[in-house]
């Protein structure tokens, strides 16, 4: 228990204290942020790791110690460079009567939602479906036949285990085993649930450091309260953490347009390249992550941007093209052939059956389950946008004008994708479109949260709750 | 003013709604079936005396199930999941579909592997396991 404790704890670790090496910053609400950043990218790093490990030692079963040695090199740094600061002051909990209500009911939430995370992956604790096509099928292949792992990409494996898939959740549970020496499921189902608590805590720490803490408790009330994100955070797919890193690096733009401190367009890049090495679509966002740096900071040095941003890119992308190109098998999804492919993007019945179905994601998706509502969560989010929509700062603007940028051409790509697949589309579109929204719903809630009022304004005329709020 | 109003009262909505569909998710939990039941274990230990009985540990098998016998009928999600739970436990062996292999797993019903067997005489030597779980040995082509 102790071991498997620590198999996720070093990477954690390593993930924060890289982040807070790179961005020292001591606010109490950014030190939350960085604590759930740490998760997703110190998880990531130690995915890519063991993936670089594999090539030289497999067979070796002495990954643990590489990660000691990284995390005693990067706690050495970090005790240096913190020895003459001061311990971060913790903040004095004066809160309002409306952030003290609304952070009760976003706690009651959370440890409900918890409880169902943790029951679902009790009752489930292979994950489901997709988990044992892809992600823990391709930790098996790695684990038990370590010295031929691969083998693990053969393009004799049909096609629907997806061994093209890149392999964030699978090295990272290849080598919890390897070290464990034991092919337990609880190293799958801590991950999913991990990166299922991270991705509340990214969008709870950022509201609260960039709009208040009653708006940082709606957030987690909005995103833990919708069944959906709850039930995938618990399935052992890849979409959570795809989703996580997809916040993650929206979040870190907006951080860089307010602090203007290079290291988070890196820590962005980071963020992007490690959602590459998540899922398919990952290699889709680091495009479009590029496109909208390029447009929002068009009239201010975007080659800079660009640069720092590929400078956090570089190893996660260059070692996920690697794997896709010399490695993985072919990409089912491309294997119409041109001919074909041109036929469907013509056919306007596809563009229909398409824009039918993410119309119908729009008006359902995440519909909260209980209360017979035939709504979903993102006419809510509109509704709560129109009723409490603010000024955007003009500082603000081109953090909007990317996180915008991003979803626009990730949903072209993610079209673009259904217009051309071999796959039947209506079997395509009711098997993988929900996850597709769920990716970028987190960074829906967060940019809609950031562009509106917050709670306290409504609630409370001349509290100290409100002054703090109208102060963004 | 009325604006105000409507903003608490939509506020208020979006609490009470989220708070009700987490505990429905969590009472909905329930209809996963027990924690202490693991499908995916119990298909582990159907297929870990065929595993066994293959003579290496890694390389590609062949794979046929009702849906491969003209004629059977079959539950086709059943029968797609069945697949992908037999690649799950038989990794890191490979498992195509068809029996074109020199092993060969067959994932059959009765009926099914009846028709089956009639129109391979002589091909390949049978080694059953329980619960319908077969191993072709190809013996001839």
């Amino acid at each position: 228990m102790i071991l498997l404790a620590v198999i996720f704890l070093l990477p954690i670790l390593i993930g924060g204290m890289l982040v807070h090496l790179l961005w020292p910053e001591r606010d109490f609400k950014i030190l939350f942020f960085k604590a759930f950043l740490g998760i997703g990218l110190g998880l990531g790093l130690s995915s890519l790791l063991y993936f670089l490990y594999l090539f030289f030692f497999a067979g070796g079963r002495w990954f643990i110690f590489v990660q000691l040695g990284i995390f005693a090199i990067l706690l050495t740094i970090t005790i240096w460079k913190e020895r003459k600061q001061a311990w971060p002051v913790l903040p004095r909990w004066n809160l309002t009567r409306t952030q003290t209500i609304l952070s009760a009911v976003a706690l009651i939430i959370f440890l409900i939602s918890l409880a169902s995370t943790v029951s679902y992956l009790l009752r489930r604790k292979q994950g489901d479906w997709d988990a044992w096509m892809m992600y823990n099928r391709a930790a098996r292949f790695v684990y038990r036949d370590q010295a031929n792992w691969l083998e693990s990409f053969s393009r004799q494996m049909d096609p629907i285990f997806h061994a093209d898939y890149p392999l964030l959740l699978a090295m990272n549970t290849a080598s919890g085993w390897d070290t464990l020496g034991a092919e337990t499921p609880r190293v799958p189902m801590i991950q999913s649930a991990l990166f299922a608590v991270g991705v509340l805590g990214l969008a709870v720490g950022a509201l609260a450091s960039i709009k208040s803490t009653g708006q940082a408790a709606l957030g987690a009330i909005i995103l833990w309260g919708t069944p959906v994100l709850v039930n995938e955070g618990a399935r052992e797919l890849a979409d959570v953490p795809l989703a996580f890193f997809m916040l993650a690096t929206v979040v870190l733009i907006y951080f860089y347009v307010l602090h203007k401190k290079p290291a988070l367009i890196a820590l962005a890049g980071l963020s992007a390249g490690f959602a590459a090495w998540t899922k398919n679509e990952g290699g889709l966002f680091v495009v479009a992550v590029g496109v909208a740096l390029t447009i929002a900071f068009f009239r201010q040095k975007p080659f800079r941007v660009l640069f720092f941003y590929a400078l956090g890119l570089t190893s996660p992308f260059a070692i996920t093209l690697y794997f896709k190109l010399f490695l993985a098998p072919p990409s089912d999804v491309l294997s119409s052939g041109a001919a074909k492919s041109l036929q469907q993007i013509l056919d306007l019945s596809r563009h229909a059956e398409i824009i039918k179905f993410f119309w119908n994601q729009f008006i359902r998706f995440g519909s909260w389950t209980g209360i017979s509502l035939a709504i979903g969560v993102f006419p809510i989010l509109l509704t709560y946008f129109l009723l409490f929509r603010s000024p955007i700062q003009a500082q603000h603007r081109r953090a909007y004008i990317a996180g915008i940028t991003i979803l626009v051409v990730q949903a072209l790509g993610d079209y673009a994708v259904y217009l051309i697949t071999p796959y039947d589309l209506n079997w395509h579109l009711s098997y993988s479109g929900q996850r597709i929204v769920l990716q970028v719903f987190p960074l829906i809630t967060f940019l809609i949260l950031c562009a509106s009022q917050a709670p306290e304004t409504v609630f409370e005329s001349n509290q100290i709750g409100a002054n703090h709020a109208a102060r963004h | 003013m009325k604006m105000k109003w409507a903003q608490r009262l939509f506020l208020v909505l979006i609490v009470i709604a989220s708070l009700f569909a987490s505990i429905q998710t969590l009472i909905s939990t329930k209809d996963l079936g027990s924690a202490s039941d693991d499908p995916v274990a119990d298909w582990e230990t159907r297929f870990a005396p065929l595993k066994e009985r293959l003579p290496f540990q890694r390389g590609v098998v062949g794979y046929i199930s009702d849906s491969s016998i003209p004629g059977v009928s079959y539950d086709a999600a059943n029968d797609e999941g069945e697949y992908v739970l037999a690649q799950y436990v038989m990794s890191p062996i490979i498992i195509v579909k068809g029996t074109d292999h020199e092993w060969n797993i067959g994932n059959l019903s009765r009926e099914a592997y009846k028709v089956w067997s009639q129109s391979n005489v002589g091909k390949f030597e049978v080694i059953a396991f329980k619960g319908n779980i077969y191993l072709f040995h190809r013996v001839s082509k």
